[in-house]
């Protein structure tokens, strides 16, 4: 799968990039709300997986942008340390599919994101 | 007319003061260069060593740490550079991920930097290190830090109450019984939010809290009654209305509108008369949610209050208890005359909503 992730921390960046290149997907790197809907609109991820916080655009921007741009409809999980029920409930009306609160388990990262490599073999 | 000598002195001083300044610039441009050089390594490295922690899979082993990261170490500054990051690394992955960061702290006697902060006479280094156990979740250091929790330094003292809370859930919350000093309004909100991500399994000690002398624990043991619907803590919080503290009273009215019986109308409209105006507002909009019928006759009386608020509030309150009620208030005696009309319009607004 090709999977654009979207966060600011540096760190934690590298470290979901490096432990998704391991279970074989493809990785985009994005670090700000802005930079990750411009490389939405070049690659046409299968999967968006973002944070909230973040510089010039946020979580919830891109999925509100991303519901209403795409006709594909390509999955976005949240993964951020806001836990808050208002937050999380506006993230799923907006459209988000899932919604993993920090401190998150890498290995529990990986198992989500197969569901939805394996709703995207089934479609494709 | 100026000497030539002056002349020439001036130009020199002028040359002098420019080269020095370039000098400057060049120099802390060097230095800065030269940190920023050194910060990019130290990121590469700290990234690296803890990006090998969170995938390492050997259950028994080290985690392997370089020759090159073991050496730096001995610095101070890379030490509590790499300290920061295993905390930013160790407050986002959880799981065998969050025990590996862990691990490496441990590998790397990380720990031992903290408990010497902890004996640290300047309280920012006490706090910091008391953040630090707390963050690595080693439960070990619990007795040494849960001293601190009634600590004369407020920020040392929020530290270790959150450490004790994050480690221990409501257990932790024991503190309440022994602190004197003031919990702030905001130390409150930190720990309702660490609170929020743990289950409540109907812990003990509210009771307590509520007859304490600290007056501040009693208002947060009112937050908790209301925040965890403890219906069984009724009379207590009644207990609590004859509180000379302002805000004990107040809190203690808010937290009523939660666990509200039958009688809780009652009592509060008891109280109203010879309440303080502020509180007299907050039963007010305590009755908006849980007035009966039986408390219409009180509540029209309130619309001929003189505070405006306490009229709306009143008026909101006949609206929600039944259809009586809003009959009531549509019936009064000066519903067509201002401000009747408008409040009478919005509260049916707010009803059709």
């Amino acid at each position: 799968m090709r999977i654009l992730v979207a966060e600011d921390d540096d760190l934690m960046l590298k470290t979901l990039e490096f432990r998704l290149k391991r279970d074989g997907h493809e990785v985009i790197v994005t670090h700000d709300g802005k930079e990750a809907l411009e490389q939405i609109a070049i690659h046409s991820p299968d999967l968006v997986i973002t944070d909230i916080m973040m510089p010039y655009s946020s979580g919830l921007e891109i999925i509100s942008a991303v519901r209403q741009n795409y006709v594909n409809r390509i999955p976005i999980i949240i993964l951020s340390g806001m836990y808050q029920e208002d937050v999380v409930l506006e993230a799923f009306q907006l459209g988000a599919d899932d919604y993993i609160t920090k401190p998150f388990s890498p290995n529990e990262l990986t198992v989500r994101v197969r569901r939805f490599g394996f709703a995207h073999a089934v479609h494709a | 007319m100026i000497r030539p000598y002056y002349f020439i002195l001036a130009i020199f001083f002028f040359i002098l003061v420019a080269l020095s300044l370039i000098a400057f610039i060049l120099i802390y441009m060097y230095l800065r260069n030269k940190s920023t050089k050194k910060q990019q390594k130290w990121t590469v490295m700290a990234n690296l060593l803890i990006r090998k922690a969170i995938f390492f899979e050997e259950i028994e082993d080290d985690i392997p740490v370089t020759l090159r990261v073991q050496q730096s170490l001995k610095q101070t500054p890379f030490r509590k550079f790499l300290t920061n990051e295993l905390l930013k690394a160790k407050k986002n992955v959880s799981g065998s991920a969050a025990e590996n960061i862990k691990q490496l702290y441990l590998q790397l006697n990380l720990n031992q930097y903290a408990l010497a902060g902890l004996k640290n006479r300047r309280w920012y280094l006490k706090a910091q290190a008391i953040q630090e156990l707390s963050v690595m979740g080693l439960k070990e250091y619990l007795t040494k830090i849960y001293r601190f929790t009634n600590n004369a330094n407020e920020l040392v003292r929020m530290e270790a109450q959150i450490a004790i809370v994050n480690f221990y859930g409501f257990e932790g919350l024991r503190f309440l019984d022994v602190v004197s000093y003031p919990i702030t309004e905001w130390q409150q909100i930190k720990l309702l939010q660490e609170l929020l991500r743990i289950s409540p399994d109907n812990f003990k000690g509210i009771e307590k809290w509520l007859k304490s002398p600290n007056k501040t624990v009693v208002v947060f043991a009112l937050k908790l009654v209301r925040g965890y619907h403890r219906f069984e803590l009724h009379d207590s919080v009644v207990g609590c209305l004859a509180d000379a503290d302002k805000q004990v009273k107040l809190q203690a009215i808010i937290s009523l509108g939660e666990i509200y019986t039958a009688e809780t109308s009652r009592l509060l409209i008891g109280q109203f008369l010879s309440a303080h105006p502020k509180h007299q507002l907050a039963i007010i909009k305590v009755l908006q949610n849980i007035a009966t019928d039986d408390d219409i006759p009180f509540l029209l009386q309130q619309l001929d209050h003189e505070n405006v608020e306490i009229k709306l509030f009143a008026a909101r309150a006949l609206a929600n208890i039944s259809a009586k009620g809003l009959e009531s208030l549509m019936n009064h005696k000066q519903a067509l005359q201002y401000p009747f009309i408008e409040i009478i319009a919005q509260v049916k607004n707010e009803l059709a909503i």
